[in-house]
């Protein structure tokens, strides 16, 4: 029960317990309006029979059984619903009822009614009178009043489920319409992520439980976005403060240099500083960059790069890179796949997923590079031999400073990168209105794919793709 | 020549000046919008570098008021990396070239020469260590009489570290500026780079021009 939707509980729990009631209530009825006729009947039953058992005390004089005008006299005022039998003495038969033909009544108790037969057949209520001269038993057929009960039995088995279905009915529509904002909030929150807090739940005008639910879950948002937006721009101010310093320190070890005036030994160590605050300066830019890429704000360009070009480009230097590991490039690229972008961010994401590519593969291994346009969208596959990435650590791999864990990397660590690679390289894939993946495929290999929409001419801008031959080996 | 920098950063405003100083240039510091525009406005100066975020009056502001005066001195405008907008912007007003904190003071040493000349006219078109010379017009490099043909990419890296003759570049430098990568690729890139250039113009000859300082860099010294 506890697996099913909470209308659905709610539905069941109505219509068992509305049934419930129902049938309660029914039940009760009937009982104490049987009680109540039966009471009724054993009455008037007993007044029946003590007024011709006092017609015939007081007759006066024997009764004549055999005259029919006297008979009739005596039960003139006697319903015909009810049979009697007269005994006079008591054991001797003197009169029966016509509406009993040959049928008998049982003797019983003096004095008090009590259910019986007529003729052994058909159940009545009975009562006996006695006095020294005479006894009298008088019946009431109970078979109408059966048939009434059982006709009201069947109104209620007629009734109980209809009414189940209707309060089935009214309960879901009831349910439907009262967690509707229920719904509507579900919805609304499935829209509200980390890069989209501004947004707020739906406040329904009623002043009920929903409305406050939304009110206090809407300020739980404010607070959230309030720190999330504290997060972002302590990020963005502290990678932006950084700069002024950082551009000092290079600066004036680059004056320092050029000055001429350092000794040899000293000159090493600040060419060594150089350089550091080179990778220091790349690690604030791709801090400052993720945190606009968070605040919505990453600097995405609209100019048409020619994405297999790029890529071509780019595969010459990742030849040179994987030399040291003889691994060796494979390239499948599409013709004049043209994207919509900044050619900056694009050169860094190709180069971030093939620096990945060398950095986690193996000696001798290979990168296999595959770019093809699906309606209307360009899908870039880079494969690389290499230790596959640990299922628990999959989710992870796009994380801020996250390096998966494998003897590979650490060996390839003079490679270099700072943990941020993948990372930019998925915020830059989503700037572009696609999305980075990490694939699962067939072992010993690990596959990186990114989609990003086609350029809307680029599909029909047919160009003549001239290799780009002057970096080759000359 | 003459240079008006207007920064309010103090320490970056006293760094370029100093940078571009021993470079021989004369610098005048304006640390605001309104005073820069009012200098730039009453001073012929060879060249000016604008930042972007300014008090006062904000640095895009300056340029275009300066464009509207008809000051032709050419400008470079400072920026923060990643700030497409600005830049884009920038160059639209008539800025002649941009830079990205935090930038190289070699970097802009030597785009600020090549400002200056190009609006004096007097265009550098060659470079010249010991027999190698570099035309950058027809871009022939010439080793004595032997002409060498070079990829556009040994074109660009034989082009920065012939700049700055005598003074080491170091890999990520050349990284940086001949690749434009704004991480680290790894430095075999450059030295694979190096190889093939060494291979082309010191083969066979006496003098090597290209030489490597102490595995950090390298640098052309004709000695």
């Amino acid at each position: 029960m506890k697996r099913w939707p909470l209308r659905t509980r709610l539905v069941w729990w109505t219509v068992l317990v509305g049934g419930l009631s129902v049938a309660l209530f029914g039940g009760i009825v009937a009982q104490s309006l049987k009680t109540k006729l039966r009471h009724h009947l054993d009455t008037t039953l007993r007044s029946e029979g003590e007024s011709v058992f006092a017609g015939v005390s007081e007759l006066g004089h024997a009764m004549n059984w055999n005259d029919p005008a006297e008979v009739a006299r005596l039960f003139s005022a006697v319903v015909s619903l009810y049979s009697f039998e007269i005994e006079q003495p008591p054991g001797s038969l003197v009169y029966r009822s016509r509406a009993l033909g040959n049928l008998t009544l049982p003797v019983g108790e003096d004095g008090a009614a009590f259910s019986g037969t007529i003729g052994g057949t058909d159940p009545a209520r009975i009562l006996q009178l006695r006095s020294e001269t005479m006894r009298l038993r008088v019946a009431v057929d109970l078979s109408p009043f059966n048939e009434w009960e059982k006709s009201m039995w069947w109104t209620y088995a007629i009734i109980l489920p209809l009414t189940l279905a209707f309060l089935a009915g009214g309960a879901r529509w009831l349910y439907a319409t009262a967690l509707k904002p229920v719904d509507d909030i579900v919805a609304a929150a499935e829209h509200i992520t980390a890069e989209r807090l501004e947004q707020r739940l739906p406040v329904s005008g009623n002043r009920d439980e929903i409305a406050h639910l939304t009110t206090v879950l809407n300020r739980m948002i404010d607070r959230l976005q309030q720190s999330f937006e504290q997060a972002r721009r302590f990020s963005a101010d502290a990678s932006h403060e950084l700069k002024t310093p950082l551009t000092i320190i290079r600066g004036e070890l680059e004056i320092a240099l050029r000055s001429g005036e350092i000794p040899h030994g000293v000159e090493r160590t600040m060419l060594d500083l150089l350089d550091e605050t080179g990778r220091l300066i790349h690690i604030v830019e791709g801090l400052l960059l993720l945190s606009q890429a968070d605040a919505g704000k990453f600097p995405v360009g609209t100019e048409v790069v020619a994405l297999t070009e790029l890529i071509e480009e780019l595969a010459e230097d990742v030849e040179i890179l994987g030399d040291r590991l003889e691994i060796g490039v494979e390239l499948r690229l599409a013709h004049s796949v043209m994207v919509k972008g900044s050619p900056m961010f694009l050169r860094q994401l190709v180069l971030n997923l093939f620096d990945n590519a060398i950095k986690y593969n193996r000696q001798s291994g290979t990168i296999r590079c595959e770019l093809t346009t699906v309606a209307g969208v360009a899908v870039f596959r880079i494969a690389n031999t290499g230790e596959e990435i640990p299922a628990a650590q999959r989710d992870r791999v796009f994380d801020r400073f996250f390096r998966v864990e494998s003897s590979r990397a650490r060996m390839n660590a003079g490679v270099g990168g700072h943990g941020l690679g993948l990372s930019i390289a998925r915020e830059i894939v989503r700037a572009h209105g696609g999305s980075l993946t990490l694939e699962s495929s067939e072992p010993g290999w690990i596959v990186f794919q990114f989609t990003i929409p086609l350029c809307e001419f680029g599909a029909t801008a047919p160009r003549e793709i001239a290799r780009k031959n002057d970096d080759a080996l000359g | 020549m003459r240079l008006l920098v207007i920064e309010d950063e103090a320490k970056i405003a006293s760094l370029l000046k100093k940078g571009l100083q021993e470079q021989g240039f004369q610098v005048d510091i304006s640390t605001d919008g309104e005073d820069g525009l009012e200098r730039a406005t009453t001073t012929p100066y060879d060249a000016i570098v604008i930042d972007i975020m300014l008090p006062k009056r904000d640095g895009l502001s300056v340029l275009k008021t300066l464009r509207s005066r008809k000051v032709t001195a050419p400008v470079m405008i400072i920026t923060a990396r990643g700030d497409v907008n600005e830049r884009v912007e920038g160059l639209n007003l008539g800025a002649d070239d941009y830079m990205a904190k935090p930038f190289s003071m070699d970097e802009v040493v030597a785009r600020i020469r090549a400002l200056v000349r190009r609006v004096t006219g007097e265009t550098i078109t060659l470079y010249k260590i010991g027999d190698l010379v570099m035309n950058l017009v027809t871009r022939e490099v010439l080793r004595g009489t032997r002409r060498i043909s070079l990829t556009a990419r040994e074109f660009r890296l034989l082009e920065h570290l012939m700049r700055l003759p005598d003074q080491v570049v170091t890999r990520t430098q050349l990284i940086e500026r001949v690749w434009e990568y704004h991480f680290d690729p790894g430095t075999n890139l450059v030295d694979v780079y190096i190889q093939r250039l060494r291979r082309k113009i010191d083969d066979g000859e006496e003098v090597k021009l290209i030489q490597t300082v102490r595995g950090v860099g390298y640098c052309v010294r004709a000695q």
